[in-house]
């Protein structure tokens, strides 16, 4: 017996799609639109806002020695002699076309500089958030059904602790006390040990990789050297899924169908499993994609601590040598990312709560 | 019974003599192995202060893609080394050059045509033969094609790519307009190392004639290494070139260049022996690993500049004696000391002790504020405020402006310390409208004049004070186009005195060439351009 979904107050009236024909098609067709709108905006926000920044990537590139002319001449073949307008214009075209420029600091095109990368920051960002949701889920609940007593002010306390402590801290602590010190990881020398080759390219995520063409050896070992960054990231983002696993418990604790459920005499496990749960995961999903997004977009640091070579690592060396064609490229994909991680939450709305599935027929 | 007994003694002392002898020829098969061992060329994993990101030799950006690449060209001809007194590293000499790719080189009389012969026998990786076309071809791309080393041949009278000629396929001569000390300096430089024409021709493009997209990323490789993997965001690891035309040259098995971005965890796997040397690491560090056992600290000196610029186009420091004013008030010996943790020399000028011509009569560099103070009252100028700006990414930047903040107070001038993001600093520099700022300067070949051209010159791409006087330049290129050693003394020191005297740019340290290592990693290489040349590193 369930008074889950749709006993439940509705949720959030922009959620809920007038009762027409179709409409699942139509709430995806809504989504998709207000996404590609939203990149458009971002390519226009991350174009002008990299323009702002000081510097010029053309006598960066060619070092201080450069002559007026060369480097004059190096702007007029990268177009940064144009007005503005017409710069946006050949930004906008090149992205139509797949196209995201030219680093200035290696030559090499934006997009297979950073696509090469993703993975690697892909793989850290799931085996961080794995990690979050392997901590922060349970404690979130356990604080959640226990609120008030000493395991809910222990979690509470790991929750503050967690979030204000920074990435950096994190990590120079782990890997002083569990490299240097307790040698159980492995040093931060990237995705695998010195002189190893990496897997068979397939997903481009090593450990995947490895288990995918049988190198359980390459497996096993990019599963060591991606613990102790991953570690980083999901123990400072697990307060996070903690603190919100454990709000949206409650709240759902307090609702009226818990009330009723319980004065039915419905068992308490099965409460908290299948009613109050379900309720919460629209706030904690919302959550989660945050905080993936964030391990994705936010973990420069940690992949410059870990000499992790990811996206992050680039976009913080393009900041150094003022490579604003990376920088424009990086801002924007992970902009892109974001944006495809919320519309991806929003399906899952739609699967977890039949309203918004169903066009709002059942409230 | 007896008999058995006997024989059993004689069965047992023949398997203890045979055991014995066993376990003597382990011990000496051991022995033997231990000495090749002993003998074997190791290789190395080291981590240098930046990533590889181009291994094209004309057009590396970072200081550990020159080393790189500088490993995948020889050069026509390199430069001597002597051993250091603790015999774990090698240091160029002033002017001491040997053959490489060529047998044979020799100066006209007069100096302006320098005549090459290539070895017999030459060839890339690929087996291909290296001849005078490909010296032509290396040299012609230096100097039209997309590198900014073309900065480099007008300093030697090189203009035009007439001035290489190919005499027949071993023969190469170059033509200059005068004679000059610096040309096998830069002959024996990374960057007019020789490139494969065929690989070239094979790779380029209309829209990339001289295949800059290939070199960027691949090699055929004429110097010591060949690239055996390379990923630009994790490693590259370096064999020896079977085709190299010396393979004694080669110390080591093979370098692999770790790239680990923070320089804090570069020391622990140091430490931990996961890598055996590493360079750029914090100095406060470095002084801490001098003291753990199984590393050794590597500190060598350099001709590497530290400076204060001052700005004469922006008042009061368009006035000599308010310049002289912060020259004298600055602690030298504080910024050695204090900031540099004593791995720095202290400041003797733009040519600093060392380096040919160094003039110890040109002005000393000490700390005198009452001097100081006397100098800029007797200027008519009262207390005043200015701004020093540094590149934000510099410890030691930051740690000695606040020194300098300190001593200009001390004489009644207020700083206001200002850390510039990194690109923002090197705009603001090239726009030339910083008033006061800490930067810090290499010059090719270790050449004076090359070295006070590149920072006093007018117009110098790399003068960011707007300094400029027509007597200094004129002296300056008197000393470029001579090759006689007293005249160049004499014509340094005269320059030395005068930069000096201007104080546009003052001196602040030299510091010094440092690299950490595990006990038994020596060979270290410092050339002129105090590049590590990973050839002659050698590991126990």
């Amino acid at each position: 017996m369930s008074f889950a979904a749709d006993r439940a107050p509705a949720r959030s009236a922009a959620n809920v799609i007038p009762n027409r024909k179709h409409p699942v098609i139509r709430y995806l067709l809504r989504r998709v639109g207000i996404s590609l709108i939203t990149v458009v905006g971002l390519a226009l926000v991350v174009f002008l806002v990299v323009r702002i920044l000081p510097g010029d990537a053309a006598a960066a590139r060619l070092g201080p020695e450069a002559s007026p002319e060369d480097i004059a001449a190096l702007r007029a073949q990268l177009g940064f002699d144009k007005p503005l307008i017409a710069q946006l214009g050949d930004y906008l075209w090149g992205l139509v076309n797949g196209d995201l420029g030219t680093a200035v600091s290696t030559g090499r095109p934006v997009a297979t500089e950073l696509f090469s990368r993703l993975p690697a920051t892909v793989e850290l960002a799931v085996a961080g958030l794995l990690i979050a949701l392997l901590i922060g889920f349970p404690l979130g609940m356990l604080a959640a059904s226990r609120r008030g007593r000493a395991s809910d002010a222990v979690a509470r306390i790991f929750a503050v602790v967690g979030s204000s402590m920074a990435p950096v801290w994190l990590g120079l602590l782990l890997i002083f006390g569990l490299y240097s010190v307790a040698n159980l990881f492995p040093g931060p020398v990237g995705r695998l040990p010195i002189g190893m080759l990496p897997p068979t390219h397939i997903t481009g995520l090593y450990v995947v990789d490895g288990v995918l063409t049988g190198d359980f050896e390459v497996a096993g070992q990019a599963l060591r050297y991606l613990a102790l960054p991953a570690l980083t990231l999901g123990l400072g983002a697990s307060a996070a899924v903690l603190k919100m696993v454990r709000s949206a418990m409650i709240a759902t604790a307090e609702s009226g169908f818990v009330r009723t459920a319980r004065a039915y005499g419905v068992p308490g496990m099965q409460i908290l499993w299948r009613d109050q749960l379900r309720n919460a995961m629209l706030q904690v999903l919302t959550a989660i994609g945050l905080v993936f997004g964030f391990l994705l977009g936010g973990n420069v640091i940690v992949e410059r601590l870990f000499s992790w070579p990811g996206m992050g690592r680039v976009a913080y060396d393009a900041l150094g040598s003022n490579d604003l064609e990376l920088l424009q490229g990086y801002a924007l994909i992970i902009g892109v990312i974001y944006i495809a991680l919320n519309f991806a939450v929003d399906l899952l709305y739609g699967v977890i709560d039949p309203r918004i599935r169903l066009g709002g027929r059942a409230s | 019974m007896t008999i058995h007994r006997s024989r059993g003694r004689v069965a047992a002392s023949a398997a203890i003599f045979l055991t014995g002898a066993l376990a003597l020829s382990a011990c000496a098969t051991g022995d033997t192995a231990q000495t090749a061992d002993d003998t074997a060329k190791k290789p190395l994993v080291i981590s240098l202060d930046s990533s590889v990101d181009i291994l094209d030799p004309q057009a590396w950006r970072t200081p550990a893609s020159m080393v790189t690449s500088a490993t995948l060209v020889e050069q026509l001809i390199e430069q001597t080394y002597d051993v250091s007194a603790d015999g774990l590293s090698q240091l160029g000499t002033i002017d001491g050059f040997e053959s490489a790719l060529a047998e044979s080189f020799e100066f006209s009389e007069d100096g302006t045509v320098l005549t090459l012969t290539l070895r017999e026998g030459l060839t890339f990786t690929d087996g291909s033969p290296l001849t005078a076309e490909d010296v032509v071809w290396s040299w012609q791309r230096g100097l039209e094609g997309p590198g900014y080393i073309k900065v480099l041949y007008p300093m030697v009278g090189l203009s035009s790519a007439d001035q290489f000629v190919a005499l027949d396929e071993l023969t190469v001569q170059i033509t200059t307009p005068f004679a000059t000390p610096l040309l096998p300096k830069m002959l024996a430089m990374q960057p007019f190392g020789i490139l494969s024409k065929e690989s070239a021709d094979t790779h380029a493009t209309a829209d990339d004639i001289w295949a800059s997209a290939w070199f960027r990323e691949n090699d055929n490789s004429s110097g010591a290494y060949t690239v055996a993997a390379y990923d630009p965001t994790t490693s590259i690891t370096l064999a020896p070139n079977e085709a190299y035309y010396d393979q004694d040259k080669i110390k080591n098995g093979g370098i692999t260049i770790q790239f680990v971005s923070d320089p804090a965890q570069r020391a622990l796997l140091l430490k931990s022996g996961e890598i055996d040397l590493a360079q750029g690491l914090p100095l406060d560090v470095v002084k801490e690993l001098s003291t753990v056992e199984g590393l050794s600290v590597i500190a060598e000196s350099s001709t590497r500049l530290e400076y204060l610029g001052l700005n004469t186009s922006i008042a009061p420091f368009d006035n000599p004696a308010v310049r002289q004013a912060v020259q004298l008030a600055l602690p030298y010996e504080t910024f050695v000391d204090e900031v540099m943790y004593g791995y720095a020399n202290p400041a003797t000028g733009l040519v600093p002790d060392g380096m040919v011509t160094y003039s110890a009569d040109a002005g000393e560099y000490d700390q005198d504020l009452d001097a100081a103070r006397d100098l800029l009252s007797s200027a008519g100028v009262g207390d005043f405020s200015t701004t020093l700006s540094f590149k934000q990414s510099s410890a030691v930047e930051a740690r000695a402006a606040v020194y300098v903040q300190a001593a200009l107070a001390e004489i009644g001038i207020t700083v206001d310390v200002k850390p510039l993001p990194d690109a923002e600093f090197t705009q603001r520099t090239n726009a030339r409208e910083l008033p006061m700022f800490l930067n810090n300067f290499l010059g090719w070949g270790a050449d004076p004049f090359y070295v006070m051209k590149s920072l006093m010159g007018t117009g110098s791409g790399t003068n960011f004070t707007t300094f400029g006087n027509a007597e200094l330049d004129a002296l300056l290129q008197t000393g470029f186009e001579t090759n006689d050693a007293a005249e160049r003394d004499a014509i340094s020191a005269e320059a030395q005195k005068r930069v000096h005297a201007e104080s546009a740019i003052i001196p602040v340290w030299n510091p010094q060439w440092v690299f950490v290592v595990r006990d038994g990693v020596s060979g270290l290489t410092k050339d002129n351009t105090e590049q590590l040349r990973l050839q002659y590193l050698t590991k126990k």
